[in-house]
């Protein structure tokens, strides 16, 4: 169990919540999406919110899927100051761009540095972990396909950086700016966490539906994402050199992407068909509503590129992205883990000894299940409000989504403290009441 | 040496044990491969749903405490394997 996964879940909720009261609070605009104040939020809740959240997951789950322990747990705790550090800098860097700081800008290329520093540490402890085993399995081919293109974003945001900044003076790339910062988006939010969440997921749906393991090295999955990844990496290149070819690769790799999302959701479905767990807990059908928002993105994103030239389109797939498919598959597995983690906590070590609750004990779903729900509706009406370019029913929405989220993070909360436990079993003796953001007992790291 | 009396009093005494996320007895659950008593030891065979699993120690430490109850004087030794990898076609009951 690693010792900072709920220090990074703590971390991440924080920065969620600031971003969506940000929005809530007149931050930003529908009109110039790559406006400073824009920037400064999405990297609030990109990094912030989704970076954080898959890292601290990440350090969880990797040794699970490689079946052995976290090589360099010490990496965790620096990471994650180098990059709520790193992202403290980088927004103050773009806030200092658009006129709302008097400070000087040159701050966003050392927040860029040290959001590198601290994604290095992540790369460096998942990529060891999982090659330490001689053979892996899908899940863990597409975390290390997925930490390439994270690679990639990490570079081609320090360089924006430092241009933004003025600390770098490369006019050729100055050129082509705006033109590549869709490329960095996407390889963050479809190379790194889309395809590490699809690795994962393969597991923990098999996990929890009780469903036979679709991870065979044969899944054409594991063929199509890094040719995906590749027609990426091209197009990038090709920017440079030829822009009507570099437009043809893109649209290359999009449908590639829209052919994954097709894939992945047919072995879902059949492990859903499979199953052995008929009720299934609503961590599950969160997830399988993300799976809906991941398949809808994708079939907007086909259309934005291929079809329109109309950013509107563009940003309502990659707002699905964030918001419908990524974090609501976040918000809902967190549903599972904190609880989990908690449980290996605090009655781990009486288990066979004293009566203890189960996983299931810690939450009250009747709680949470609203919640959700008013989330996706929250995350549809978002979406529409993109479309027809209106900022007040964006706001409205983004409120909505922040009260779903606040009421969520309360049921965590309830989780941790183990409000929902029968209390006959609460606390049996020799189990100690787990801390609320850092895990207080270490089994193995 | 396979006793069935023997099973069935380590049976008994694992049903209580729960695996934590599913809810259910382990042994119900088809997590117990085997218990064979050799000489004065009690040698139980147990896997968990998935390899890797962080909830592992926990179960065989489990395991190795009620068994120790039932069994009364005899040591208790619990190995932990995935072969064969557990399967959901291995449960003895519907989840």
């Amino acid at each position: 169990m690693s010792r900072w996964t709920m220090t990074y879940f703590s971390a991440s909720i924080a920065f969620l919540l600031s971003g969506l009261v940000s929005i809530g609070s007149g931050y930003g605009t529908l009109s110039a999406v790559d406006a400073p104040d824009n920037l400064a939020i999405i990297h609030l809740i990109v990094i912030g919110w989704l970076g954080l959240l898959f890292c601290g997951a990440l350090l969880q789950f990797v040794p699970v899927l490689s079946a052995t322990h976290l090589r360099l747990p010490w990496l965790a705790a620096p990471a994650l100051l180098a990059l709520c550090l790193g992202l403290g800098l980088l927004t103050m860097g773009f806030l200092a761009l658009g006129g709302r700081l008097p400070i000087d800008a040159t701050i966003m290329s050392v927040g860029g540095m040290l959001l590198g520093i601290g994604f290095l540490c992540i790369m460096a402890m998942l990529a060891t972990t999982i090659v330490a085993q001689r053979a892996f399995g899908i899940s863990g081919f597409l975390v290390l396909v997925g930490l390439c293109a994270l690679g990639v974003t990490i570079v081609l945001g320090n360089m924006f950086a430092s241009l933004l900044a003025g600390v770098l003076d490369i006019p050729l790339l100055a050129t082509h700016l705006a033109e590549l910062a869709p490329y960095h988006a996407g390889l963050g939010i479809l190379g790194w966490m889309t395809v590490t969440a699809i690795g994962v997921s393969y597991r923990l749906f098999a996990m929890f539906m009780l469903a036979p393991e679709r991870t065979g090295a044969r899944n054409p999955i594991a063929i199509a994402v890094p040719c995906a990844l590749a027609a990426l990496f091209s197009a990038i290149g090709l920017r440079f050199l030829d822009a009507a070819w570099a437009q043809t690769v893109t649209i290359v790799a999009v449908i590639l992407l829209a052919l994954i999302v097709g894939l992945y959701g047919q072995d879902v479905w059949r492990m859903f068909k499979a199953r052995r767990r008929k009720t299934l807990e609503l961590n599950s059908w969160t997830g399988l509503a993300a799976l809906g928002f991941l398949a809808l993105a994708a079939m907007l994103l086909v259309g934005a590129v291929s079809f329109s030239t109309n950013m509107a389109l563009a940003t309502a797939a990659f707002y699905l992205l964030i918001m419908g498919w990524l974090t609501g598959l976040g918000l809902g597995q967190l549903y599972k883990i904190i609880p989990f983690l908690t449980w290996l906590e605090t009655y781990g070590p009486v288990m066979g000894r004293r009566e203890v609750p189960r996983v299931q004990d810690l939450v009250d779903e009747r709680h949470a299940r609203p919640w959700f729900g008013t989330f996706y509706v929250s995350v549809l009406v978002g979406a529409a409000a993109i479309l027809f370019g209106s900022d007040p029913l964006f706001r409205a929405a983004t409120w909505i989504q922040c009260a779903a989220v606040a009421a969520l993070a309360l049921e965590y909360l309830r989780a941790r403290r183990l409000s929902y436990a029968p209390l006959h079993v609460r606390l049996p003796p020799g189990a100690v009441r787990p801390h609320t953001i850092c895990v207080t007992t270490q089994t193995k790291e | 040496m396979q006793d069935t009396a023997l099973q069935r009093q380590v049976d008994a005494a694992l049903a209580q044990v729960l695996d934590p996320e599913l809810g259910k007895s382990i042994v119900d659950l088809g997590l117990i491969y085997g218990v064979v008593k050799r000489q004065n030891t009690v040698h139980v065979t147990m896997t968990t749903t998935s390899r890797g699993c962080p909830a592992a120690d926990f179960l065989v430490d489990a395991v190795r405490e009620r068994v120790h109850a039932a069994v009364g004087h005899n040591n208790v030794e619990v190995e932990l394997t995935y072969d064969p990898p557990w399967s959901p076609a291995m449960m003895r009951i519907k989840a």
